[in-house]
């Protein structure tokens, strides 16, 4: 079904771009990633290249992993080991010398790209949304945690605790939703680089309120209705002397690519329904709230909960949206494994919004304008809509690939311990 | 490399400039020659003292004052630590809403901009009382060179100078940044010829839907229409305005479009020159916020060259250039990208400014 939807549609890239478009050199992330991405990309790029025909079903199933049936993802995630990694990454060096090097770029993506960044605002010109992706793409790595411990005093739920007072008075000042993924963002890097003691987190997480506001806002509160929402317990002597000692300790680095951005591209390249962009969005804000999301790059969050809310809502798919979600997840550049794991994090977390104590998150998407997805019942049993962690709901299939997901999984969690 | 020196060569020789101020072989040579040979002054030893570090006040000697602006006060100074001149911008603390915001704004933007043509932000110290940056020290600015050369600039300097200012302003636009305060005061010249965007307190990064940023930018002289009807969903195309309105200051020695009271002269100048606009020729322009057509005298679009003489001694391609760069209706169809070419001679494509050379010209005579 979606690979003939897709492969139809391939040869009218080239057709009706412009000779000089055909020329550009090959901007992609393969020329701007490490090795190790570069294998998985040259995975979800081969379809596009002549050499595909071989193996077309498992590609597809790879390429959407959500939407497949389960077991041929499953399926596929076991097959290729180690050997086929390498065989692509052989088969991608021998590309690279190819004259015909354009037709891996990935031309209805790129087209696709453009014109929704324009769309969506985030560029104003539309010649530029190339050079402004690749450039997302590349920044985005630096707005990732090497480890998800924080130092001493702090604790996950005093973090959380914190990040949902943030979101409640993000709501109250009607700031944009950049600002408050720039203030967990500047939050998440003075923890770990200030020392202040556990008394000033709020007055910590206030100055990242108030930072990010500088920076993106037109519209700024007074400092003293800053206090007062702070309850008084500090003055603004203090306010100002924390805000001097952020700046300073984050050397004036404020910038930061939110992950809503990847979600409101991929949702509008795939066509998605207004409820599942809504979805995701209340997922990718109940991100904010876990520590432990800290250590994913932001396209990463944005697939997981963009997959996850098409999981939960099992709409129905038109042709037309899979091949489009098909276009879409081609953005995704993280592997099976991990996007399960994101995904069983948001899942656990969305499932427990209700009972929380910090549930500003859960108060704000339960209003008629964003859908109610917060009430969604499907969010209750999301865990078990996924593979591991849940329940399984087809354990004979999951049975091989899903040991070694875990062990694979523990590892890494390992890992980021250490 | 041999493409890169190839593509240098190729670019300066579109540009029209001679071989022999730009090659690529003199550019290594200066660059060879550059800061750490140059022979420190005979009196740098006093100054120097160990263990100085980036950072801290007393790296930096303050020498005189060159300008206040509206958050901060500029001064000439000269660093301890490797004899270079600076220029120190102590930011004024205000009590009621702490580091000013435009403050903020410009270190964060510009600690992620590296070019040529921008002004390069060297440090950030921070003491008790006050907040410093300390960026290169570059001679003079644009406005001061107009006034030093009155009457207009030689066509050649005018060239080299918008090359560069377009330039910098695609490599802004493409990190997803506005400048929205060009003007003369702003554009620094060093005493080579370059040319380094400054002042990027009002600069923002573009971000999302429906955000909309406030219409009170941009020195009214070089605003262009849609801002000054009241539209807030501006874009690159302010920029390029006002960039347009720099040419021609450049070219006539006076300001393209001097209004002096308000919005409404400052359009009626504009559509002086360009005609008043109508429905037919900007779709949506009476729903504009500050459009009153009853307000303005009813005008014709004029030919640039009989509004500004000296167009009219230059090639036609100079004009056009002017002509791309101030529209006065905003582009539906089909968008623009920053124009990158060079107003006298044949546009060179926009490949050109991407490619690593730095454009350091000689001195330039007025």
């Amino acid at each position: 079904m979606t690979q003939t939807g897709f492969c139809d549609s391939r040869p009218l890239l080239d057709l009706h771009k412009k000779a000089e478009e055909r020329r550009a050199p090959l901007r992609t992330w393969a020329n701007t990633r490490g090795p190790k991405e570069r294998r998985s990309l040259a995975e979800s790029e081969e379809p596009r290249g002549p050499h595909c025909k071989t193996t077309p079903e498992c590609r597809w199933a790879r390429r959407m992993p959500v939407s497949a049936e389960d077991g041929i993802v499953m399926g596929y995630a076991e097959q290729n080991g180690s050997t086929d990694g390498r065989e692509e990454e052989v088969l991608l060096q021998c590309l690279h010398g190819l004259p015909g090097l354009r037709v891996l770029v990935p031309g209805l993506l790129r087209r696709e790209m453009e014109l929704t960044m324009e769309t969506l605002g985030l560029v104003h010109d539309r010649t530029y949304a190339w050079d402004i992706f690749s450039d997302m793409m590349r920044s985005q790595l630096h707005y990732t945690f090497p480890c998800m411990e924080l130092p001493r005093p702090f604790t996950d739920a005093a973090r959380a605790i914190v990040v949902d007072w943030l979101i409640q008075v993000h709501e109250m000042f009607n700031f944009s939703e950049e600002t408050l993924y720039l203030t967990v963002h500047l939050l998440n890097r003075a923890m770990r680089q200030i020392k202040v003691s556990i008394s000033n987190l709020q007055l910590l997480g206030m100055v990242c309120l108030f930072l990010a506001g500088k920076k993106e806002e037109c519209l700024l509160p007074e400092i003293s209705e800053l206090c007062f929402l702070m309850d008084n317990s500090y003055s603004k002597r203090q306010l100002l002397r924390m805000e001097r000692r952020v700046l300073c300790e984050l050397d004036f680095e404020l910038s930061h690519c939110p992950p809503l951005h990847f979600l409101l591209l991929t949702a509008s390249i795939a066509h998605c329904s207004d409820k599942v962009v809504w979805m995701a969005r209340y997922l990718l804000e109940l991100s904010l709230l876990e520590n432990q999301c800290v250590v994913f790059q932001p396209v990463q969050l944005a697939s997981a909960a963009l997959c996850l809310a098409r999981l939960v809502l099992q709409e129905a798919h038109s042709p037309e949206s899979e091949t489009a979600w098909c276009i879409a997840t081609s953005l995704h550049i993280c592997s099976e494994p991990m996007l399960q794991r994101i995904m069983h994090i948001l899942a656990v977390t969305a499932s427990g919004a209700q009972e929380r104590e910090t549930r500003a998150t859960f108060v704000k998407f339960s209003t008629a304008k964003t859908l109610q997805v917060s009430g969604h019942p499907g969010l209750q049993s999301a865990p078990y809509l996924l593979g591991p962690g849940g329940a399984p709901v087809r354990p004979q299939v999951r049975e091989g690939p899903l040991k070694g997901m875990r062990a694979g999984e523990t590892g890494h969690y390992m890992r980021t311990h250490t | 490399m041999q493409n890169l020196r190839q593509a240098a060569t190729e670019a300066f020789h579109r540009l029209g400039l001679k071989q022999r101020h730009l090659g690529y072989e003199e550019l290594s040579d200066l660059e060879d020659s550059s800061y750490p040979n140059e022979p420190q002054p005979h009196w740098f030893h006093t100054l120097q003292k160990t263990g100085l570090q980036f950072g801290t006040a007393t790296s930096y000697l303050n020498l005189e004052k060159l300008g206040e602006g509206a958050y901060a006060t500029v001064y000439k100074g000269i660093s301890r630590i490797n004899g270079h001149l600076v220029a120190l911008k102590v930011i004024r603390m205000k009590t009621e809403e702490g580091v000013p915001f435009t403050a903020i704004r410009e270190a964060s933007l510009l600690k992620g901009l590296k070019h040529a043509n921008i002004v390069l932000l060297h440090d950030i110290i921070h003491t008790r009382e006050s907040l410093t940056f300390v960026f290169e020290y570059v001679q003079t600015d644009l406005a001061q060179y107009m006034t030093q050369h009155p009457g207009g600039l030689h066509s050649h300097n005018v060239r080299i100078f918008m090359f560069q200012l377009l330039r910098g302003l695609s490599y802004i636009h493409r990190n997803r940044i506005l400048h929205r305060d060009l003007k003369p005061q702003n554009l620094l010249i060093s005493y080579l010829g370059e040319l380094k965007l400054a002042d990027f307190g009002l600069a923002r990064s573009q971000s999302i839907p429906g955000q909309t940023y406030s219409s009170e930018v941009v020195t009214l002289w070089y605003r262009p229409p849609d801002v000054l009807l009241g539209s807030t969903d501006y874009s690159t195309a302010l920029d390029i305005w006002g960039a347009g309105c720099i040419f021609i200051e450049m070219l006539q020695g006076a300001p393209a479009f001097p209004g002096v009271t308000d919005v409404f002269e400052q359009l009626q100048k504009i559509w002086a020159v360009l005609g008043v606009p109508t429905e037919e020729t900007w779709p949506g322009v009476s729903e504009m916020p500050n459009f009153k057509p009853e307000w303005f005298l009813p005008c014709e679009p004029q030919l640039f060259r009989n509004v500004w003489k000296r167009l009219g001694q230059l090639p036609y391609k100079t004009e056009d250039l002017a002509q791309q760069l101030l529209r006065g209706a905003p582009e539906t169809e089909s968008p623009r990208r920053t124009p990158c070419c060079t107003p006298t001679s044949t546009p060179c494509r926009p490949r050109s400014c991407t490619c690593e050379t730095r454009c350091q010209c000689s001195r330039c005579p007025g």
